[in-house]
């Protein structure tokens, strides 16, 4: 099992930078960017140049407001400079994003992200081998490439991709032909077990690959704290998130699988009134153990190998960028 | 006038050296160009490497990218840089933009308009927190939550400059626009009768009479310390021209000249798959008024001697390579001259 940690993209680039080579020295095997206010690729170049042997990579950059040449592309240089570190994590955002922050057409995600992934390997073999481009999908034709625009050979071409996985078919569309699943942080073990292992075990079956050719890599919610203070704050944080996820119509089908309707229909009315602090309150104790690892910092590692253990190639972690000391205990940990 | 230099970046690692050799040599201005190779990353490097130069995008191809995350790339890079990068984008043409990037054209004037004033309303709205709303045929914006909004920062008057060599864009430019990549394959004669006015037509549309419009261009140079070596950067700045000449994009300029009986001469050539010998039917005299002929010392003075008044940044036509001995001299010269 790999300990990665993740992080927001932030007005310094230097800072976010910084972040990963420390998740390096402090043993992480992974250091992964969002896509949210600033570019994600940015702090992943600069991490690329100081740092030696941390994978790096994106959870998730958005996909479609950005041509498969344009990500190809992206990627490409990426491996390079990292010899082989970068994993391309890719996602679709939901359909009001798409369509109205990005100003982007919203039609069979599903379908498009298989071509649009189709669309990425067509390129990267005309990249690696020089080979004609001729992609035809229905959403995505690539049919155009000159030596000009061509980069050429890399020593690492065979980039991973994930993708980010909420909807069942998306996680089943992973297992088919992606290198792994980005699980989505607002979920439970049980939803885990029954509803994504499944999809991507179904995946796997479609495309003849093997369970150990694949990785599921899932960002857990910690509540933790070396004072009762910061465990107070942690877990008024972390329970903040777990009510917006639960008020979200993009998640509901976590909510369901435990008969927890009810909760999420009362949590959204609360959402649209604006009444932020009373959704925390909401949250039942059940659901905080369900949807995050409450532990003391030298028993989170191992109260997340106990639940994961068998599930998740990959945990990741998000970095406390004001204060690194509890990373630093949760790491020690990690590598006992 | 500004010395600039233009890098097709292909190893990042090296990326915030060669941006600081260019700072060291007192250029002001680093462009990188959109190939084989994303060309924000390397800027990334550069704008944490260097303190005084501007950087910037000549160009990026638009239409393939959203304009919010093209809004973002330059709200990240301006706030980076603090403040020293200049957004240059292109249009590209029609089939690198739907069968190399499988992404939408329609009319390409229109798509750029709303393009650069989705990126402006996008600006506007990470500068202000005012809701972004922007409305047009090809862009429609409607959302944008606090999670998804950068924070304000001082460097947000991000100047555009777009690319091109026919009248339309240039009009654009001059509505828009705060800056002009104007094509290598031009002539000041081009450059004075039919640019200048189109970005004066431009300004008066867009009601901005006084704005400064800065004009920046990569001339063609022939030079070398050799004869061998002039002969054969004359044979390969002719054929750079001849290849241009040849493709209908750029006709206007020969037209104004009374050379367009050379765009059928040079598409035979090409169709025989002649493209070694298209440089022959570039004269000597043609060439005098698409490049800049004269050795390695003398080439920074003729070029602003040609284009003092015309152009406000100026640059050579082959990349800046530190590491290529063989330039040194030219680059040498140019600091000499014009840093």
């Amino acid at each position: 099992m790999k300990f990665d940690m993740t992080f927001l993209p932030s007005s310094d680039l230097s800072a976010d930078a910084r972040q990963i080579q420390q998740a390096e020295a402090l043993g992480f095997d992974g250091a992964w960017s969002a896509e949210v206010a600033h570019n994600p690729f940015f702090s992943l170049t600069l991490a690329a140049k100081a740092t030696r042997s941390i994978q790096i990579g994106t959870q998730i950059a958005v996909a479609f407001p950005r041509s498969p040449m344009v990500s190809a592309q992206i990627a490409w240089d990426l491996a390079q400079q990292s010899g082989g570190r970068f994993t391309l994590g890719l996602g679709t955002q939901v359909s009001a994003h798409i369509i109205r922050r990005f100003s982007e057409a919203w039609t069979d995600p599903i379908g498009r992200m298989r071509e649009y992934i189709e669309g990425i390997r067509a390129i990267w073999d005309t990249f690696q081998n020089g080979s004609r481009l001729r992609y035809r999908g229905v959403h995505y034709q690539f049919r155009l490439m000159s030596p000009f625009f061509n980069p050429g050979p890399i020593e690492h071409p065979d980039i991973p991709i994930y993708i980010a996985g909420v909807n069942p078919r998306m996680c089943r569309l992973a297992g088919e032909i992606c290198q792994g699943l980005h699980v989505h942080g607002f979920h439970t073990l049980p939803y885990l077990k029954e509803v994504i292992r499944p999809q991507i075990e179904q995946g796997l079956s479609a495309s003849g690959r093997r369970r150990s050719d694949f990785a599921v890599t899932v960002p857990v919610f910690v509540v933790s704290g070396r004072t009762p203070e910061e465990t107070r704050a942690a877990e008024n944080e972390v329970r903040m998130r777990i009510a917006f996820y639960a008020s979200t119509p993009a998640y509901q089908r976590v909510m369901a699988h435990h008969g927890w309707d009810d909760i999420r229909i009362r949590l959204s009315r609360m959402a649209r009134a604006g009444k932020w602090d009373e959704m925390s309150a909401a949250v039942s104790d059940e659901m905080l153990n369900e949807f995050a690892i409450v532990a003391a910092p030298e028993e989170v590692a191992a109260s997340i190998r106990q639940r994961y253990d068998g599930l998740a190639d990959r945990i990741c972690l998000a970095w406390q960028a004001q204060d690194s000391g509890l990373m630093e205990m949760i790491a020690q940990n990690i590598k006992k | 006038m500004k010395f600039d230099v233009t890098v097709f970046s292909d190893d990042l690692n090296r990326a915030s050296q060669v941006a600081r050799t260019v700072e060291d040599y007192g250029f002001d201005g680093l462009w990188v160009a959109e190939a084989a190779h994303n060309p924000f990353l390397p800027l990334a490097h550069a704008c944490l490497a260097t303190e005084r130069i501007d950087l910037g995008t000549a160009i990026a191809v638009a239409f393939p990218r959203s304009p919010m995350m093209m809004a973002q790339n330059a709200w990240d890079l301006a706030e980076q840089s603090r403040g020293r990068f200049i957004l240059g984008l292109g249009t590209q043409i029609k089939p690198h933009i739907t069968r190399r990037f499988s992404a939408k054209w329609g009319k390409p004037l229109q798509q750029l308009r709303e393009y650069i004033q989705s990126l402006h309303a996008i600006w506007h709205s990470f500068k202000t927190g005012d809701p972004l709303v922007s409305q047009g045929e090809y862009y429609n914006f409607s959302l944008l939550t606090p999670f998804f909004r950068p924070q304000p920062m001082a460097y947000h008057d991000i100047p555009i400059y777009i690319a091109g060599v026919n009248t339309g864009l240039a009009k654009l430019a001059g509505e828009l626009c705060d800056g002009f990549h104007v094509h290598s394959f031009h002539t000041p004669s081009y450059l004075r009768q039919v640019l200048l006015p189109a970005f004066q037509e431009g300004r008066q549309r867009g009601k901005r009479e006084e704005a400064d419009l800065s004009l920046s261009c990569a001339i063609f140079v022939v030079t070398g310390q050799t004869e061998a070596e002039i002969e054969k950067s004359k044979v390969l700045s002719k054929s750079q021209i001849a290849f241009y000449a040849s493709t209908p994009s750029y006709s206007k300029v020969l037209e104004l000249h009374g050379w367009q009986d050379l765009i059928p001469q040079l598409n035979a050539m090409l169709r025989r798959n002649r493209w070694n010998d298209m440089h022959t039917l570039i004269s000597d005299a043609m060439l005098e008024h698409f490049a800049v002929v004269a050795p390695p010392d003398e080439l920074p003075y003729k070029v602003r001697e040609r284009y003092d008044g015309l152009l406000d940044r100026v640059g050579f036509y082959f990349p800046f390579e530190p590491n290529d001995d063989s330039k040194r001299i030219i680059w040498e010269a140019a600091a000499k001259a014009m840093a």
